[in-house]
């Protein structure tokens, strides 16, 4: 007999499993943002019955708000709403499937072979934001540091890339 | 747990003046970004800002190499230590060598341009970080910083092929790294904690294989077998100089983490990697040398001769062992040299500015690449056969078919690295008037005094080299001495 | 809730990202529209955070989870640039997809 929780981590793995494949299926990138949304959605509840509560909550806010509005965006912007993507040729679709499967049975098979050590009684509190603030502020705040200066390139590369330059046309440069 | 405010700062306090290089450089590339929203673009002071700081940190970071004592800092994230004050100092010459090309650019005239400097100055930091990195959590940051800035990098030939160039690098390049992170996430589910160890052994296949999966990142850089496939895509889009900028920064890179990482493995893994990377140097070899053979178009051509010259390097990382650490650092130091002046030098070619002079520096560099006699190339070259040769492993002939690959591909490579820089000299001894006709095409601060400058930088070490070679050998073997 | 780790065994967490992660290189290899490729590796890139999350969580160690939340980070810089790169691309050519209409050789 399924425990509620145990029930709770058999439907959410089948949902998330389910629409990550409807991600990959569906031939409407607009379709596609929103099955992949719902998996981001799946997998901040696995995170939350996990105790990693703060991890659950970025997710959602990081990943299923920021980076899928994003695409959201852009797909509206380019109007690529519609069927354009060219169709790739079904030997191409087998071969890329055979290729994904037999990475699976690799991993899975190398997995068997192994034993994994793991605390007996794990601490359900090292998910909070206050224990994490601790570990990033102490030990990490060297590559916390080194992240804003990631953010800084990027912030100006992405500027740089979608502003629209008056003064040199394409066709001077080649 | 709990720690007071205090104890955080003092903590922070005693450690902070190993940082001062690194702290030092952000806070360029603040000033760097602030400078370029007020002054001209057009001014010079972004070229002489950077090519100070680059010539500074790499002069700072020679001459300090020695004194520093072996530390990890950072709660054992970072760690310093002669041999990687080494590495900072040539990722930073290697940068300032790069000055020439990008003033030659054509697109040097547009406004956005003083921003690749800044780019790269964030590539240069990141560098340092990743180096120093004994932690994955930073070694991955300081990884993803570079890719993020090579793939904008990329952008600044302002061409449609550019822009495509850039986002086949940026596919291939988030998949190289999930695939890493994929790998660290098997090391840290096997090992428990996320600390780059100085020996690192596992029993179980589950762990080999996540070091197997972090090894794709590295590999992605240095363009190895089964990640090859973007590099002549790439540069066949981008401009000479972010071509030479990826062919060598971006691999000097990859091969110090390479050699950092294989040299801390032990046991069953050393042997499993080693294997590994032996096989991939052979398919690496092959596949640059015959594809390099057979291309017409320059860029591609260039793009499969790195591919070679990588292969040779994964095969010979395979067969490292601590003494010959040495032959590996020298041959980096001439492939820069080597490699900037052959685009320099292709890039004068394709901007209709061949002259004689130029068409003897690619020959010279190119015979440096392909390792003959009277340049420094060939020291190099035999150092590296000989590590080769000299390396015994238990499935032998696995290795002595390497050896024989190496053998075959050196003098496959003397064809195509000879072929090109002859047929130009021939073209310009009959046609010796060409550069002058063309006048009008060439960019504005292409003068005569400063080519030839700049020429006699790519070209002196090489030859210098050759007849004296003690000039960085004993420095070489005085940091090979401190590594424990 | 709180029983729940002991409930689960870890290998099932780690079954369901292998699962995800499968299915992302499946969506990379076969897929040609760049959006949907980058959508396919954002899945993979949360298998990997789903998996380190659980050791995580099954170790009693918070460091993992603090890594996931710097791979979010670079992700979402990541991502910017890209759909930035596509943006661009689309003005010249009015077309992403990353094997036909490309110039480049694949």
């Amino acid at each position: 007999m399924l425990s509620i929780s145990q029930g709770l981590f058999y439907f959410l793995s089948f949902i998330s499993v389910l629409f990550a494949l409807m991600v990959i299926l569906a031939k409407n990138p607009v379709h596609s943002v929103i099955y992949l949304i719902v998996t981001f959605f799946c997998i901040s509840g696995h995170y939350f019955m996990l105790n990693a509560q703060f991890l659950g909550i970025v997710n959602i806010i990081v990943y299923a708000g920021a980076i899928m509005v994003l695409f959201l965006f852009v797909i509206m912007f380019l109007n690529l709403n519609h069927e354009t993507e060219p169709k790739t040729p079904i030997l191409a679709k087998i071969a890329g499937a055979i290729c994904g499967g037999m990475l699976l049975l690799l991993v899975v098979a190398i997995f068997n072979d192994t034993q994994l050590i793991y605390a007996q009684n794990p601490n359900n509190q090292i998910g909070l934001i206050k224990n994490l603030g601790l570990v990033l502020f102490k030990d990490y705040l060297f590559p916390f540091e080194i992240v804003s200066i990631l953010f800084l390139a990027a912030m100006v590369g992405a500027v740089l890339l979608a502003k629209k330059d008056d003064k040199t046309k394409q066709s001077d440069i080649i | 747990m709990n720690i007071s405010p205090k104890e955080f700062l003092s903590s922070l306090g005693a450690d902070i003046i190993f940082l001062y290089p690194e702290i030092f450089l952000s806070l360029i590339i603040l000033l760097y970004t602030i400078l370029y929203l007020f002054l001209d673009r057009k001014s010079p002071v972004f070229e002489f800002l950077f090519l100070a700081i680059t010539i500074g940190f790499s002069g700072y970071f020679f001459s300090t190499s020695m004194n520093q004592v072996l530390k990890t800092i950072a709660a054992g994230t970072f760690e310093i230590s002669p041999i990687n004050s080494f590495w900072k100092a040539l990722l930073a010459l290697t940068l300032a060598l790069g000055i020439p090309l990008f003033k030659a650019e054509k697109s040097h005239s547009n406004e956005k341009y003083p921003l690749q400097y800044l780019f790269m100055l964030t590539m240069l930091l990141a560098g340092f970080i990743t180096i120093s990195a004994r932690h994955w959590l930073l070694f991955f940051v300081g990884l993803e910083t570079i890719s993020i800035c090579s793939y904008l990098i990329i952008n600044f030939y302002f061409t449609a092929k550019a822009h495509e160039s850039a986002l086949k690098y940026i596919l291939f390049g988030i998949l190289a790294s999930c695939l890493m992170l994929w790998g660290i996430s098997y090391i840290y589910g096997a090992n428990g904690h996320l600390y780059i160890l100085k020996e690192n052994n596992c029993n179980t296949l589950f762990c080999r294989l996540g070091y197997l999966f972090c090894l794709s990142g590295l590999l992605f850089k240095v363009t190895a077998f089964p990640f090859h496939i973007w590099f002549a895509d790439v540069l066949e889009g981008a401009s000479y100089a972010v071509g030479a900028l990826l062919s060598i920064f971006t691999k000097i890179i990859g091969f110090a983490l390479l050699y950092n990482l294989l040299s801390s493995f032990s046991g069953v893994l050393a042997q499993d990697t080693r294997l590994i990377l032996a096989i991939l140097g052979i398919i690496t070899l092959v596949i640059g040398n015959f594809s390099a053979i057979k291309e017409q178009n320059t860029k591609r051509f260039l793009a499969y001769s790195g591919i070679a010259q990588t292969g040779l390097l994964i095969a010979f990382l395979a067969c490292s062992t601590p003494s010959n650490l040495g032959a590996f650092i020298f041959y980096l130091i001439i492939y820069t040299f080597s490699v900037w002046g052959m685009f320099y030098f292709f890039q004068r070619h394709e901007n209709k500015e061949s002259t004689l002079l130029s068409s003897i520096g690619l020959l010279l560099s190119m015979v440096s690449l392909a390792g003959l006699p009277p340049l420094a190339g060939f020291l190099a070259k035999i150092q590296v056969l000989l590590g080769i040769w000299a390396y015994e492993a238990t499935p032998v002939y696995v290795f002595k078919t390497l050896l024989v690959i190496v053998l075959i591909s050196t003098l496959v490579s003397f064809y195509y690295y000879l072929r090109l820089p002859i047929s130009y000299i021939k073209n310009n001894l009959s046609l010796p008037s060409i550069s002058k006709e063309n006048k009008d095409f060439l960019a504005p601060t292409q003068n005569d005094i400063y080519f030839k400058l700049s020429s006699l930088i790519f070209i002196l070490p090489i030859l210098l080299l050759f007849l004296v070679p003690n000039l960085i050998n004993d420095y070489i073997s005085q940091i090979i001495t401190t590594i424990p | 809730m709180n029983s729940l780790i002991t409930q689960i065994p870890l290998n099932h967490y780690i079954f369901l990202s292998f699962a995800i992660f499968t299915i992302g290189i499946i969506g990379v290899l076969t897929r040609r529209n760049a959006i949907v490729v980058f959508m396919s590796i954002e899945l993979m890139l949360n298998s990997v955070n789903l998996l380190l999350t659980a050791f995580s969580a099954y170790k009693s160690d918070p460091n993992a989870q603090v890594f996931v939340f710097f791979i979010m980070a670079v992700a979402a810089a990541e991502v910017a640039i890209g759909l930035a790169i596509i943006v661009l691309i689309y003005r010249n050519t009015r077309s992403i997809d990353i094997n036909v209409l490309n110039k480049l050789k694949w």
